[in-house]
């Protein structure tokens, strides 16, 4: 599939904008423009061809779009607090651009999401992948036929577009191998089948959304290794430039001055108040430098609910990451930050999520007691038990035996519940939540943590930004 | 009742020289090639539990199998492991850290031990027996179905671990390279229960009711007593009663569930005592190494084989110890 086919709206191609000499007023307008978009895009009508516009016409206004993207990249590429903030406000531009977008213009779209690899297609439209099976999905799968699915787009907000052809319901198939686990656990409207995760795209649009955001942050990253060897010292200048404007045009909507009461050094003082699974994270940050993604969020998330501030926690992971040899410092924290800023409900939905509950940590995140088997388990306690005089040997212990013989019985509450009684002789029944365990730990230490008061109710939802 | 039994007494010297025998003699080399297909050998990480020093021997790789073999006949191994498949050889300085990772197969792994909450009979920890057994037999069948149907995947190799449970390798090419994200999606899809909660059903819900109807609804009632329909399962005193009489005459699963007063109680129940109960570790992590199929299990002295049928295979009557391969009894 050729770039060329794309349509021209869409930023992730290489298209050659002519000679780009933009004067600072120019600029400055263009970061104005962009920013105008971000903050409605409701109003973003232009980035489709008007009805009855000529190519050469269209082409040019486009052409004004890609600059204002480009003096974006050009400003915030090392910015990496930015970066984050860019990183969102990109994700929904091209959202809202996709789901207005002709059919014939997603369908190109999708093949440069999804392209084909070495196993075949990657998605294809519900007709497409009957006729490749073989198979009557409609019939079997009972997918409501193509005429009841117009009949749902009309009676959508999308009234005022011609159904089908703008994509409107349109059912489409992604390889399970893009499937991610929030795609896969709970959504009721999907169907999987041989490999294939049925949707309806427009339903489905976030999902889109995720997949163009990691190849935007891709794209950022390869910006940014490029730069640091190709770039003379006026484009670095200007640079320089772009960025200031950037910074006086444009706040994003928090503030980094939140101070946490609780620093960095508190932090790994505190370590044994934490339930082993934070533990366990601190020390893999500390010895990789890396967690995936729903690791990432879970320690993120503890360690703004026990009172660390935005700062600390950016602090922390950098100072962890440039240990890291394997990832450079850019990579790593130009998407924790993202992440971090957002737990705090600095970005993206701006909502200040609760911790996550255990049950939970257990289904999708890390938990010890389900992660670890039953040797690891016990190493684990031999590990600390080893720390305490007198006891060389966990099997001798009766709470250490109980904390093993929990895991055996597959109770990760309770064998957490049995660690924490080991760690701090006091007895609860079960850990169900994270703080929980923190907030008896540090009563019975003596040392005063300010953790927030556990909520009763577990349900909050965390939805992360993959 | 206890078996596969854990042998216990033995001279260990003749041990030694019993394990390293099969392994010269007796290792059934197809196995691995089926397992390995046309993927390097000699790049491959193997892990061996030595019986002689009891200690770990990781980040090994074995130029061919000739070679693997003739290790594990100098050196009696207590557990032959596998692991993923790397750019080199591994080497005490080329280990599985700083060598590039190229693949490993997509792996589930059954295990007993994660039954005894809910076993019917009197077995826990490593004892099985043949009512405990229809678990894992259960899990085959739901987890195979939903391999090849959800996921379309069609090159599945069953494996006995010649101890307490079943491993299911996915060879098909796609899933090689899967990353830790990708194996998290697949496996999040498959697992319904959580510590002790049944999750709610996603995606499929209807077909995954199907399936669980279909696969697991009669021997729920079957194997469950009276009180735990009622407990667990929405039964009153008296639909509880008539259900376990007419069980036995119940043409279609469908029928069973037309005697449950809640259908939603009684997946419920159904999932909590019978739906598989995989330990998610072995399916994601992209470098854990495991049980190598063909090897000997030290605990009980069965081999590890590949079995074509794991829904009806019972290591009771089916596993083959070292000694029965080698007809020493
Ligand atoms: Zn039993």
């Amino acid at each position: 599939m050729s770039e060329s086919q794309l349509p021209l709206w869409f930023p992730l191609q290489s298209r050659p904008i002519g000679k780009f000499k933009p004067t600072l007023a120019e600029i400055e307008e263009f970061i104005h423009r962009r920013s105008e978009i971000y903050d409605d895009l409701k109003n973003d009508h232009d980035f489709s061809k008007r009805h009855g516009e000529s190519d050469a016409a269209y082409q040019e206004r486009i052409a004004v779009d890609s600059k204002t993207i480009t003096v974006m990249k050009m400003g915030i590429v090392e910015d990496l607090v930015y970066t984050n903030w860019f990183l969102e406000y990109e994700g929904d531009l091209f959202q809202y651009r996709f789901e207005n977008a002709l059919w014939s213009d997603k369908e190109k779209v999708l093949d440069f999401l999804f392209p084909d690899d070495e196993f075949g297609q990657n998605w294809m439209v519900l007709d497409d992948l009957i006729a490749h099976l073989g198979e009557d999905l409609i019939q079997e799968l009972n997918i409501p036929p193509l005429n009841t699915r117009k009949e749902q787009a009309k009676k959508s907000q999308y009234l005022t577009y011609k159904g089908e052809e703008f994509g409107m319901q349109k059912m489409i198939a992604l390889s399970y191998r893009y499937a991610s686990a929030h795609l896969l656990r709970r959504n009721k409207r999907i169907i999987i089948y041989k490999g294939w995760v049925l949707l309806s795209l427009d339903r489905y649009s976030t999902t889109i959304k995720h997949r163009y955001q990691d190849l935007f942050q891709e794209d950022l990253d390869k910006l940014r290794e490029r730069i640091k060897t190709e770039a003379s010292g006026e484009i670095k200048r200007l640079r320089g430039q772009i960025n200031d404007l950037i910074h006086r045009h444009i706040s994003p909507k928090y503030s980094l001055n939140t101070v946490g009461s609780l620093n960095l050094e508190g932090t790994i003082n505190n370590m044994i108040l934490f339930p082993p699974c934070i533990q366990e994270l601190l020390q893999k940050v500390d010895e990789t430098g890396y967690l995936n993604h729903n690791q990432r969020l879970q320690l993120g998330l503890f360690l703004k609910h026990i009172g660390m501030g935005v700062d600390e926690q950016l602090r922390y992971w950098y100072e962890r990451a440039v240990d890291n040899k394997g990832l450079s410092f850019e990579e790593f924290e130009s998407r924790a930050g993202y992440n971090i800023r957002h737990l705090y409900g600095l970005e993206g939905s701006e909502k200040d999520y609760n911790m996550i509950a255990c049950s939970k940590l257990q289904l999708e995140y890390y938990c010890t007691f389900i992660q670890r088997d039953v040797s690891g388990v016990k190493s684990m306690v031999e590990h600390y038990m080893k720390q305490q005089p007198g006891y060389d040997q966990a099997r001798k212990h009766p709470i250490a035996l109980q904390v093993i013989q929990n895991k055996e019985k597959s109770q990760p509450k309770m064998a957490c519940a049995k660690y924490l009684e080991m760690t701090s002789n006091r007895t609860v029944k079960a850990i169900t939540f994270p703080l929980q365990y923190v907030n008896i730990a540090a009563k019975s230490s003596g040392k005063l943590l300010e953790t927030e008061p556990i909520p009763e109710v577990e349900e909050e939802e965390v939805t992360p930004v993959d | 009742m206890t078996e596969p039994s854990e042998v216990t007494s033995f001279d260990p010297d003749q041990l030694q020289e019993d394990f390293k025998r099969y392994y010269k003699d007796h290792f059934d080399r197809t196995i691995l090639h089926r397992i390995f297909k046309n993927k390097p050998f000699g790049t491959r990480e193997f892990a061996v539990l030595r019986m002689d020093m009891n200690t770990w021997v990781r980040n090994r790789s074995f130029e061919n199998m000739d070679v693997l073999i003739e290790y594990l006949t100098l050196y009696p191994a207590k557990g032959v492991y596998i692991g993923a498949l790397y750019e080199e050889p591994l080497t005490r300085e080329k280990t599985i850290h700083n060598t590039k990772w190229m693949g490993r197969e997509l792996l589930f792994d059954l295990d007993m031990d994660a039954y005894d909450p809910v076993r019917t009979c009197e077995c826990s920890g490593r004892k099985v027996c043949e009512i405990c057994w229809v678990h894992m037999q259960e899990a085959a069948l739901i987890i195979d179905d939903t391999l090849r149907i959800d996921f379309g995947f069609s090159d599945l190799v069953w494996v006995y671990t010649g101890g307490r449970g079943y491993h299911c390798w996915v060879l098909d090419d796609s899933t090689f390279t899967l990353t830790r994200d990708q194996r998290v999606a697949i496996i999040s899809y498959m697992q319904l229960i959580i510590g002790d909660e049944v999750k709610e059903l996603g995606p499929n819900e209807k077909f995954m009711k199907n399936r669980i109807l279909n696969h697991l609804a009669r021997n729920f009632v079957t194997h469950s007593k009276e009180s735990l329909l009622k407990e667990e399962a929405g039964f009153g005193t008296t639909t509880a009663k008539r259900m376990k009489d007419k069980i036995e005459t119940v043409s279609s699963p469908r029928e069973i569930l037309e005697l449950a007063p809640n259908t939603d109680d009684f997946f419920k129940g159904v999932i909590k005592h019978r739906y598989p109960r995989i330990d998610q570790g072995v399916s994601v992590d992209l470098k854990k190494v495991i049980r190598m199929p063909g090897s000997v299990h030290f605990g009980t002295r069965n081999v590890s084989e590949i079995i074509d049928n794991p829904w009806d295979f019972n290591p009771i009557f089916h596993a083959k110890s070292i000694y029965e391969v080698m007809g020493d009894e």
